[in-house]
């Protein structure tokens, strides 16, 4: 569902951002990237959503090369960021009306929208209550509704359980797995190392623009994957 | 999804509280400003029918042609509520007679009043800069702002073209803006339309509809400005520094800086000198005035047997009115009179030539200025405003050619009815009442001055004399600027506010598809 072929990103200033990486995310998958700050895993997330050009290779959502078909390849995609910024003047519900119209779902009723919300945890009172009153764990929870509702059969998440209380952590990662169980390509860069090992079907380790390890469930959970992860940094120091 | 952007940009802007602040205080502005200009206005249409009253009543006490003159009145402009323009600086009347040319009568000696950009507070005034500035204040960060919070990236991560996020913000943002323009006016022409005094007609409010038409391509260009800014620059902040410095120069300093090169470049003398030459023209009929004098010499001149004579001088056979005089001096009067008055009316073609060719200058020297000031769109809008409602001080000059036009109609009126070349020019009796002085000296000498006193009164009896019919005399009536010669004069503004907007929307396309969305 999620494809990068040879993606590589060289920037205008000659930084080499991406480096013919190659991975595959399938239906029903949680593809988990791990990487120090700078590592690459938000740029291959704005390969796959076309908000930057490759230099070379293929960044491909159910088939379709988002760079030559940015708009019929978003159709396929839900995106959750690092910190969910909405409207906040606008309530939890009109957040999720207007993005679910974006998304193309125009026929939705108010009761679809409060069911979502009710999927993702969020309160009852929270559903018509404006956003600027929200923490960051509600706004990340109405993010995840907001991918939810679309309905797209693939999901970039870029470190979503970043700054989210334990609680809220574990909630997202119920979530997830119930998204998994839809059926749903699920790509998440993280530095969560934890919430990595709970969810992912298989991990990479991205280093300076390089995937230089991906591993499967049963290969990380027998090999240890902290210390993979601080081996790998440990080289990038030495 | 156009729809849906725009109804969130509409929503975005209507929600927030400086928006109610700004559109009470435009509420306000709007109503407050109509209503002292409805009271200003009702105050002179009510000078403007008690003017017209007493003109006419004055112009049928004139019993000869010599003293024949007509009070013109100009009708305050109804929408000068709304567009206050140069209205109530322009002459309200002006007095032309066959021997008195009209001439430009108000504005500074050293100003051209058509050279304005700017007029009292009134709707113009406010949609210029109140509006304008909300305009900029609502559209400054409309993508940089979902820059910063991030929100532009959840957006674009959907299969949304940029054009239609565009095209949908400022859709919403302008439908947002236009709605405190529309409730204002609405107020506003409401307070006009119910107030007795004022009579607005179906091509008022088509005239109406057109400014408010401008004034939305006006603040759209505003708006468009906004965007650009907010697309170019990575920071709200900057953004709105860099528009509200664009926004004074463009609103507050280019249009009166634009008038000041134009003085300097296109500089028409002062209006003094246009005074001199008229005088020194006056003063050259009046030379020849007295070179006829000399040709055609005083008869016997005996005071007693003269009453109630209007002239000049007793030395000049010149005169407005003659009572009685012997005949010999009345004919030397009359002809004289009827000589002196078509030779004024020759001298007066001249000075109104003057003051008209001067006046084209002005004109010229403001054609220039509205040119140049098509860079400066409040300007632009200011201009088409005035021209479309007639309030511009072009109304000046369209005043003065057609007060000329009424004074040549009424010289041919006269002309027709022998006052230009009779005794009835200067007096109400005939030539034959008036006795030679020889008899008058008779009657003295045997009968006794007293009874020269009856002769005298018999022939001139002011109950007696009747005024002149002027039932048939021409009627003026100041002529407005038809709607579609309105159009015509107007057109290239209304076409450089198209282009602006064309212009900056263009801009906005092509910086806001190569920026960077994340």
């Amino acid at each position: 569902m999620l494809k990068a072929i040879d993606l590589t990103k060289r920037y205008e200033d000659g930084i080499l951002a991406l480096d013919h990486v190659n991975f595959e995310v399938k239906a029903g998958e949680i593809f988990c990237m791990l990487g120090a700050n700078g590592a690459g895993k938000t740029t291959t997330i704005n390969l796959f959503l076309n908000f930057i050009e490759p230099t070379d290779g293929k960044a491909l959502i159910n088939g379709i090369d988002s760079t030559k078909e940015p708009l019929k390849a978003k159709k396929y995609v839900a995106y959750v960021s690092e910190n969910v910024m909405l409207y906040s003047n606008f309530t939890a519900r009109q957040n999720l009306d207007f993005f679910a119209k974006l998304g193309g779902k125009t026929d939705l009723t108010k009761e679809d929208y409060y069911q979502v919300m009710r999927q993702v945890g969020l309160q009852e009172k929270a559903f018509e209550a404006k956003l600027k009153t929200f923490s960051k764990g509600m706004r990340q929870k109405l993010g995840i509704s907001i991918a939810i509702i679309k309905d797209a059969p693939a999901i970039l998440l870029d470190e979503p359980t970043s700054g989210l209380d334990p609680k809220a952590s574990a909630e997202f990662q119920k979530i997830l797995l119930d998204l998994k169980e839809k059926g749903k390509s699920i790509f998440m860069s993280t530095h969560d190392i934890f919430r990595a090992k709970t969810v992912a079907d298989r991990v990479g380790i991205m280093k300076e623009g390089r995937l230089v390890m991906m591993r499967t469930r049963e290969e990380f959970l027998e090999e240890n994957l902290e210390k993979l992860y601080l081996d790998y940094m440990q080289e990038k120091t030495a | 999804m156009l729809f849906t952007i725009a109804k969130r940009r509409f929503l975005a802007n209507i929600l927030t509280s400086r928006f109610i602040v700004a559109a009470v205080l435009i509420e306000v502005l709007f109503i407050s400003s109509t209503a002292v200009l409805i009271r200003g206005y009702a105050r002179r249409q009510q000078q403007f029918h008690t003017e017209v009253q007493k003109h006419d009543k004055e112009m049928s006490n004139a019993d000869v042609y010599a003293q024949l003159s007509v009070r013109l009145d100009r009708p305050p402009e109804p929408l000068s509520i709304f567009s206050a323009g140069a209205d109530r600086r322009i002459a309200g009347s002006v007095s032309v007679a066959h021997n008195a040319a009209p001439v430009m009568i108000s504005g500074a000696e050293e100003d051209n009043p058509l050279l304005s950009v700017f007029s009292s507070l009134d709707m113009i005034t406010i949609i210029q800069i109140i509006l304008s500035l909300t305009v900029l204040l609502f559209s400054y960060n409309v993508v940089s702002e979902e820059k910063e919070k991030g929100t532009l990236r959840l957006v674009f991560s959907n299969n949304l073209p940029r054009h239609t996020f565009l095209a949908g913000n400022i859709l919403g943002g302008l439908l947002s803006l236009f709605l405190p323009l529309l409730l204002g006016f609405l107020s506003a022409f409401l307070l006009a339309y119910l107030h007795p005094a004022v009579q607005l007609t179906g091509t008022d409010m088509l005239r109406l509809v057109l400014v408010i038409l401008a004034a939305m391509l006006f603040l759209s260009v505003f708006y468009s400005l906004g965007v650009l800014f907010s697309i170019l620059m990575k920071r709200s902040s900057t953004s709105l520094v860099f528009l509200l410095f664009i926004w004074v120069f463009l609103v507050i300093l280019l249009p009166p800086g634009i008038i000041s090169i134009v003085r300097q470049i296109k500089p028409v003398e002062s209006q003094s000198a246009i005074d001199q030459q008229a005088e020194a023209l006056r003063k050259e009929w009046y030379k020849r005035m007295w070179e006829y004098k000399d040709n055609h010499p005083r008869p016997e001149f005996i005071g007693e047997f003269i009453r109630d004579r209007y002239v000049e001088t007793g030395y000049l056979p010149y005169a407005y009115h003659l009572g009685y005089a012997p005949r010999e001096v009345a004919e030397w009067l009359i002809n004289g009179s009827i000589y002196g008055h078509n030779l004024k009316i020759e001298y007066e073609d001249r000075i109104y030539e003057l003051y008209h060719q001067y006046n084209v200058l002005l004109y010229k020297q403001a054609v220039l200025a509205d040119q140049l000031l098509r860079f400066s769109p409040s300007a632009v809008f200011y201009k088409f405003a005035c021209q479309i409602t007639g309030t511009d001080a072009s109304v000046q000059l369209r005043f003065m050619e057609q007060a000329e036009q009424y004074r040549q109609r009424l010289i041919q009126y006269i002309r027709n009815k022998g006052g230009l070349s009779s005794y009835r020019l200067i007096t109400g009796n005939p030539p034959e009442a008036f006795l030679p002085v020889s008899d008058l000296i008779r009657v003295r000498d045997t009968e006794g001055y007293e009874r020269v006193k009856s002769v005298i009164e018999k022939v001139y009896n002011p109950k007696d004399v009747k005024p002149l019919d002027l039932s048939d005399i021409p009627r003026f009536k100041f002529l407005r600027l038809s709607l579609t010669d309105s159009l015509n004069e107007t057109l290239p503004d209304l076409i450089v506010l198209i282009l602006l907007n064309l212009l900056l929307l263009t801009g906005c396309w092509i910086t806001f598809i190569r920026s960077d969305v994340r």
